[in-house]
């Protein structure tokens, strides 16, 4: 990725959004019955990612020498109160001032205009929209606008007006560019903030849409004008997995795009799949296992990976895997095995155990044994809403805990089907005997 | 199959008590009577018949009134084919037989294949023949056969397992999970979280200080920098008057310095170091011209002491022969010493020499010894010698001993021979009976044993068939006769004229009375008459039945006759047969055609004799031979052995003629052997070696004696030479010694007249040296004083100080000059500074010091205070800017709650495959159990009135059995009352019986229906009538209610009554409900 060279109508800008600064990692384990515990040079190099993925943005904007950067909402976690991101943020917005890059800020639902804000005071060269109505700055070098920004912050956290509808091109802008945290056509696993459709979006005349809230890097429009979302630049639980980064825009004269992505995240997030068929002892499968997650970590270029095993297929080794205690040992194994320093760490989360045993558990189902009768209620468990209804109430217990309660939430529908091929696969360890 | 027939010969009280076909024929049986009546034993005595008296752990129910242990069962197939089973006491278990319908046989096997079907004593008892007692004795279904019946196999699992497994399941809920608990690990889990959420709350509120903070610091920044102006200001004014007070001193010396320097004699320029170098000439010059004195005074010294030391010259020319004999002198001593022992030696070897020629005899000498070979080329030859006489004299020898050892042996062996040839001519045999080899004989008498045996059989087989003939004839005539008696007209033939003529009789004397009697007795009349007819119509029909039954009887009478007259036919045949064949094996083996039994065992034991000595005098012959073959082998190796014995002879004597030719060619004695020639040869080596040591010691001696004289002459021509006398052998060892002392003497003095000369010499030169080095040092003296100007050394030392003197001055000057500079600092000070000197006094200035002083130390100090204010401020806002807590806790929080999600889904997991497994339990238990409680099930419902519906067995259980109600509520049989919990049993058991299809038993029940309350009773009777459809019952009871609600409730059953082991009734229609 070398350095464009920019001819004097052309420009250069690049497009972050959710950086969720100083917000930790989701769906982390730090300690297993085993006894063992994240390290603690792990736990703080994964407590500075979020930060770290900020200043490899800063470096770039300043290494390519852009025309400006535009952060497009989330900057951090209100909620959480971090002084320390917001000065972290400052600093970085800092060393762009001192290299003559402008920066262009929207907050989203999670920074909202709302929320504190400790008392500090950002470079000159930086915009902050506001959150009342949508405003344009305009980019200049050498005296000559070359683009136009427009923006609007959230006022609260939850924003259900189409802040699409508010936006309109300036006239005589060379480039315009809007800014706007927002979730088009209702993407699944994102809340529905500012919701908008792409063609409410695309009517708008605006050369670039700069969007931020999916964590997923998307380009929506590829004919242009383009509408995109960057991602976020640190994957911050087990799904957001592969590379993060933010994108890098090449504007030619005729104001042709190019868009580049650039990854930023000094962790990864990895999910690596292994199937247990064929595989007949313990040795065999962690050095499976352990193959599978350093050829993953030579294909990230040797960066540090948080990484969780899924274990599926069937075979002889389920009957060890459904206890607890052989997974938790498993995980342990793994961990003594694979590299640990803090520059240069491949963590394993977790093993997830989803594999079935030698046995057909529908072969089983059809008999008319005990566990015949088991299998055909979780198989009956899975359509008769009664049934789910009634297993859902011995869940009670935990889920409607006063204290326990509040960290839990009741299985969706999903999740209860996978509770219920562990329950199954319980069974058959407690109950089956093989083939006698 | 059904029970038909039972026959109890003597069993307990049981005595001749025999249940006929008649009685038994009803699908239900009830044998009633009072206790003590013999139901029990009844049913014992059925169980000793089927599975033998004793069997392990039973008792013998031995007869107590009479008669032999034991009696029969008849069982009737679906074909009504009778199978009769009989046993009698003999062994533990007695003996059985079968009787197959036809007259065939069976024993033991056949019973427990074919009529038992295999099931065991333990299973009778649990399904076929029960009481009370054993219905309700759960456990025993549990055995076995009867478990997997009950409690089926159907759950696919091993005992225990589900059990275990649930408790596994609640233990893992248990140890991940209590609502009120704080161990398990969501429990913590939740605690910790708590904590982690309680820390971030707090330093949450911790960065709303952040401005005010910053604020406070940038304030007492502000005061600080004020006070540091005052204090820098304070500071320079006390540098200031520091300088003075410090050059004060420097001044002051300064200004003397310069007035001194003003008024000393000016010397330009002198030698450096004048006045010690000049010192210094002098002190030289004066110490050479004292070592000069010395020196002659040492010289004159030397020249006295050379003139006064003598020595002899001679002596010193001849030092090297004096030397010679000094060290001679010691071999000297050691010849005179050794000459009288070698004169000695010489006389001893020459007497040795004698005494070893005088031991060969007379004429030897040396010539002689020389002449004769002892090398070893002839001790070899001798050495052969002597191995071959040893030799031929060891074979001689040997050949000897073997003559010797033969003929002693050749006579044992002849006298064995002879034994064995006697014994021979003195063994008798026996004459046989008959002129036939033996083989043909044994096997006529195999034959002729087995044969009468077999003949025997066939005679017995013979008389029971005809006995058994006659006795079909007798029922047969018996059958006919009772056909013949069997009137078809019950009612006699003139009944049917007399009643109507009577009754004619009768209705005309009533019409003679009145109208109204006359037809009341006509109408009773026709009624008695019609009665009678029909029951004598009635009976006719019962009759008709009973004849075509007699006449079946009849016709099987007959068969069986006719196929008994064939089988005796046919033993007959084989008898004659078998008699022809015992003949002619009689003729073979006694010589007669007919032998009875005791000739036969004398002819077996004759023939045993005679092989037995045929057999002896074949070992007889065989060892003869062996012994007259071992006699001619050993004559003839004597012969050989005295062949050998004359051959070494012969070789000894050419061997002894060989030995003297060779003693002649080699000049020696004749007389010599081998080992006399051996010792020869050794006694002329030992002659001529003596010869030669005496020739070696006289040599020894004249060399010794020579070399001593040749000594004393070399010592006297010294002594001539160096001016001393001649001396003898005896003293010239003495005088060596004396003129090596005196050489030794005279060459010390000749020493130390060398030395003397020579440091004489080096005293002369020294001289010299310190003569010209005095004259330089003079030279030098004067140069140094022309170059400081002076004539005079005291001149010169004057002129010295003048210079020293002016130069320390001025080095003065510069140093305060320089002190003032430095403590002045910068250059505009320096002028500020003597100003300051000039214009005040010192005191002034230190009073001034002590009290800008305190000044900069309180300014000194508020500085430090506000800046440690700064200071916490700083490290406050830094911990709130670089602070990592916050980050960590909520790090620390997001872990707990992916952990306590994690166990949670662990806990769901557990605690849905908990409740499926209950679920699946109820099901199971629901629709897949086994036949028997299907069955079960069906008892139960009518035989309690409805109050269950349903028998099942715990899933995962092997013990347990229970009941549930129509609205689905479970007892176990623990929870249920005696009454219920026997319909329980009998339920499962009737099913069991049903189970077991092909067992051809009754269902014996020995009162079993006694906790049964009125209600249940009439159910119970209603199922067991519907169960004897399928399987025959035989109920036990001494119960009178019992045997009502039978009559209330069941159609056409059998009673018998039993009072005190005797029938007591029979009324097989009595139940009839018509």
């Amino acid at each position: 990725m070398g350095g464009y060279a920019l001819g004097s109508g052309s420009l250069t800008f690049v497009h972050a959004a959710d950086l969720h600064l100083d917000s930790q990692f989701k769906g982390l384990e730090r300690t297993v019955a085993g006894g063992g515990e994240i390290p603690e040079n792990v736990l703080r190099r994964l407590r500075n990612s979020s930060f770290e993925a900020f200043n490899n943005i800063v470096d770039l904007c300043i290494n390519k020498k852009i025309d400006f950067l535009l952060l497009a909402g989330d900057i951090y976690d209100v909620a959480d109160k971090s002084l320390r991101a917001q000065l972290r943020f400052r600093d970085g917005l800092v060393r762009l001032a001192d290299a003559g890059i402008p920066a262009f800020v929207v907050h989203g639902n999670h920074d909202h205009c709302a929320g504190w804000r400790a008392e500090i005071k950002l470079p000159e060269t930086v915009h902050v929209f506001s959150d009342r109505e949508v405003e344009s700055r305009p980019v200049l070098r050498g005296g000559r606008e070359i683009a136009g920004v427009s923006g609007i912050s959230y006022p609260g956290r939850a924003v259900v007006e189409n802040y699409a509808g508010r936006f309109a091109r300036g006239a005589g802008v060379p480039f315009a560019v809007a800014l706007l945290h927002c979730n088009v056509g209702g993407i699944k696993g994102h809340e529905n903030y500012a919701p908008c459709g792409l063609d409410d979006l695309m009517q708008k005349g605006f050369d670039y849409w700069a969007l931020g809230h999916v964590h997923n890097r998307a380009v929506l429009n590829p004919a242009g004008p383009c509408v995109a979302y960057p991602g976020c630049p640190q994957g911050r639980h087990p799904r957001e997995t592969g590379e993060k980064g933010c994108l890098l825009v090449h504007v030619t004269e005729n104001n042709n795009i190019s868009v580049e992505f650039f990854p930023t995240a000094p962790v990864r997030w990895e999910s690596v799949a292994v199937s247990i068929e064929g595989i007949a002892d313990d040795l065999t499968l962690l050095e499976t296992i352990e193959d599978r997650l350093l050829r993953f970590r030579t294909a990230a270029g040797g960066k540090p990976i948080v990484a969780r095993v899924l274990l599926n297929g069937r075979g002889f080794l389920h009957r060890n895997l459904v206890r607890v205690s052989y997974a938790e040992n498993l995980v342990q194994e793994l961990r003594n095995r694979l590299p640990a320093e803090e520059e240069d760490f491949l963590w394993l989360d977790s093993v997830r155990v989803a594999t079935s045993a030698e046995v057909d558990k529908n072969e089983l189902s059809g008999t008319d044994t005990l566990l015949g009768d088991f299998l055909s209620l979780i198989k009956e468990a899975r359509v008769d809403r009664d049934l789910k209804t009634e297993l859902r109430k011995t869940l009670s217990a935990l889920i409607e805990h006063p204290r326990a309660g509040r960290y839990l939430t009741e299985p969706d529908d999903d999740e209860l089907g996978e509770l219920l091929e562990s329950a199954g696969d319980l069974a058959v360890d407690l109950l089956w005997d093989g083939e006698e | 199959m059904r029970l038909a027939e039972v026959m109890v010969d003597g069993f307990g009280i049981l005595r001749d008590l025999h249940l006929r076909r008649e009685e038994l024929d009803k699908n239900i049986t009830i044998i009633y009577g009072m206790n003590e009546a013999g139901k029990s034993t009844l049913m014992e005595f059925i169980r000793a018949m089927l599975f033998g008296f004793k069997v392990k752990g039973g008792r013998v129910w031995e007869p107590l009134r009479g008669g032999s242990l034991g009696g029969f069962l008849v069982f009737a197939d679906e074909n009504g084919e009778y199978y009769r089973v009989e046993r009698r006491m003999r062994g533990r278990r007695g003996k059985v037989a079968v009787t197959l319908p036809g007259g065939a046989a069976g024993d033991e096997a056949f019973l427990a294949d074919r009529v038992l079907r295999g099931i065991t004593p333990l299973v009778f008892r649990n399904v076929f023949g029960f009481d009370v007692e054993e219905m309700r004795r759960l456990e025993e279904l549990g055995a076995g056969e009867v478990s997997a019946h009950v409690y089926g196999a159907g759950t696919g699992l091993r005992a225990g397992r589900l059990t275990a497994g649930t408790s596994r399941l609640r233990e893992e809920l248990n140890d991940l999970f209590k609502p009120a608990g704080t161990k398990p690990a969501i429990n913590k889990l939740i605690k910790e979280l708590e904590n982690a959420e309680a820390a971030v709350r707090l330093l949450q509120k911790e960065p709303e200080q952040y401005g005010r903070l910053r604020r406070e610091a940038m304030s007492l920044r502000a005061d600080r920098e004020k006070l540091e102006s005052a204090k820098r200001d304070a500071e320079l004014r006390k540098r200031r008057l520091e300088a003075a007070v410090r050059a004060r001193e420097s001044w002051l010396r300064l200004k003397e310095a310069r007035q001194q320097l003003g008024e000393l004699l000016h010397v330009p320029s002198f030698p450096e170091s004048g006045v010690e170098r000049l010192q210094a000439l002098e002190d030289k010059a004066r110490d050479l011209v004292l070592a000069r004195a010395d020196t002659h005074q040492l010289a004159d010294d030397l020249q006295r002491r050379v003139d006064n030391t003598v020595v002899n010259e001679q002596l010193l020319e001849r030092s090297a022969e004096i030397k010679a004999l000094g060290n001679e002198r010691g071999l000297q001593l050691e010849r005179l010493r050794l000459l009288p022992e070698q004169a000695a030696e010489v006389k001893h070897a020459g007497e040795e020499y004698n005494k070893q020629i005088s031991k060969l005899g007379n004429g030897y000498d040396q010539t002689k010894l020389a002449s004769i070979d002892t090398s070893l080329p002839a001790r070899e030859t001798v050495e052969g010698y002597k191995l071959k006489f040893s030799a031929g004299e060891n074979r001689r020898e040997t050949a000897g001993r073997e003559v010797v050892r033969l003929k002693i042996s050749a006579g044992e062996k002849e006298w064995i021979f002879r034994n064995a040839a006697a014994e021979l001519a003195a063994h008798k045999i026996p004459l046989p009976p008959v002129d036939r080899p033996p083989a043909d004989r044994e096997q006529a008498l195999d034959v002729l044993e087995n044969g009468m045996r077999r003949l025997l059989q066939i005679r017995a087989g013979l008389e029971s068939s005809r006995f058994r003939l006659v006795e079909l004839e007798q029922q047969k005539r018996n059958t006919e006769s009772e056909l013949a008696i069997l009137s078809p007209r019950l009612l006699p033939p003139w009944l049917h004229f007399v009643l109507p003529a009577v009754l004619a009789v009768f209705i005309a004397a009533a019409f003679y009375g009145g109208m109204i009697s006359g037809f009341l007795t006509l109408a009773a009349g026709v009624a008695l008459w019609a009665t009678v007819m029909l029951a004598g119509r009635r009976a006719a029909a019962i009759m008709e039945a009973r004849r075509a039954r007699l006449e079946e009887i009849l016709l099987n009478i007959k068969q069986c006759v006719a196929g008994a007259a064939e089988e005796i036919e046919q033993l007959a045949r084989r008898e004659s047969e078998l008699a022809e064949e015992l003949k002619a094996a009689a003729v073979t083996a006694v010589g007669r055609p007919v032998a009875v039994e005791e000739e036969i065992i004398a002819a077996r034991r004759a023939l045993e004799e005679e092989k037995l000595a045929l057999a002896r005098a074949e070992d007889l012959r065989r060892v003869a031979a062996q012994a007259k073959n071992t006699l001619d082998a050993e004559l003839q190796r004597l012969s050989g052995v005295n062949k050998e014995l004359e051959q070494a002879d012969r070789a000894l004597a050419s061997l002894g003629a060989e030995w003297l030719d060779w003693l002649k060619e080699r000049g020696l004695p004749r007389s010599l052997t081998p080992s006399g020639a051996l010792a020869y040869f050794d006694a002329c080596e030992e002659a001529v070696k003596s010869h030669n040591a005496w020739q070696k010691s006289l040599a020894r001696e004249r060399e010794t004696r020579q070399q001593s004289e040749a000594f004393l002459a070399r010592l006297n021509n010294l002594l001539a030479n160096t001016g001393y006398d001649a001396v003898t052998m005896e003293t010239a060892c003495g005088w060596t010694i004396r003129l090596e002392e005196l050489l030794s003497e005279t060459v010390k003095q000749a020493d130390e007249r060398g030395r003397l000369q020579a440091e004489l010499v080096k005293r002369r030169e020294q001289k010299m040296r310190q003569e010209n080095a005095l004259n330089i040092l003079y030279e030098e003296i004067e140069a140094l004083l022309a170059a400081g100007g002076a004539v005079e050394p005291e001149d010169f030392r004057r002129r010295a100080y003048y210079y020293s003197e002016g130069k320390r001055l001025a080095g003065e000057i510069q140093t305060f000059e320089r002190d003032l500079k430095i403590i002045a600092g910068l250059y505009g000070e320096r002028a500020q500074l003597e100003r300051e000197l000039e214009q005040t006094e010192g005191t002034d200035n230190e009073r001034e010091l002590e009290q800008i002083a305190f000044l900069i130390g309180e300014l000194e100090d508020r500085v430090r205070e506000t800046g440690e204010q700064i200071g916490r401020l700083d490290n406050q806002i830094n911990l709130l800017e670089n602070g990592e807590e916050l980050a960590v806790r909520l790090q620390e929080k997001e872990m707990l709650i992916a952990a306590l999600q994690g166990k949670a889904r662990e806990w769901q997991a557990r605690a849905l495959c908990l409740h499926l497994l209950k679920m699946a339990k109820e099901r199971h238990e629901r629709e897949r159990q086994p036949a028997v409680l299907q069955r079960a099930s069906g008892y139960i419902g009518p035989m309690t009135g409805g109050a269950y519906a349903m028998v099942i067995a715990p899933v995962g259980r092997a013990d347990i059995l229970e009941v549930e109600t129509p609205d689905g509520g479970r007892v176990a049989v623990a929870g249920l009352s005696r009454g219920a919990a026997s319909q329980l049993y009998l339920s499962i058991r009737l099913a069991l019986a049903r189970q077991y299809g092909s067992v051809g038993l009754p269902v014996i029940l020995d009162d079993i229906l006694v906790d049964f309350d009125r209600e249940r009773l009439r159910g119970a009777v209603k199922v067991l009538g519907e169960f004897s459809r399928e399987r025959q019952v035989l109920l036990f009871t001494c119960h009178e209610h019992i045997l009502e609600t039978f009559n209330e409730g069941l159609d056409g059953f059998g009673l018998i009554r039993l009072r005190d082991g005797v029938k007591s009734g029979i009324l097989p229609h009595l139940c009839s409900r018509t």
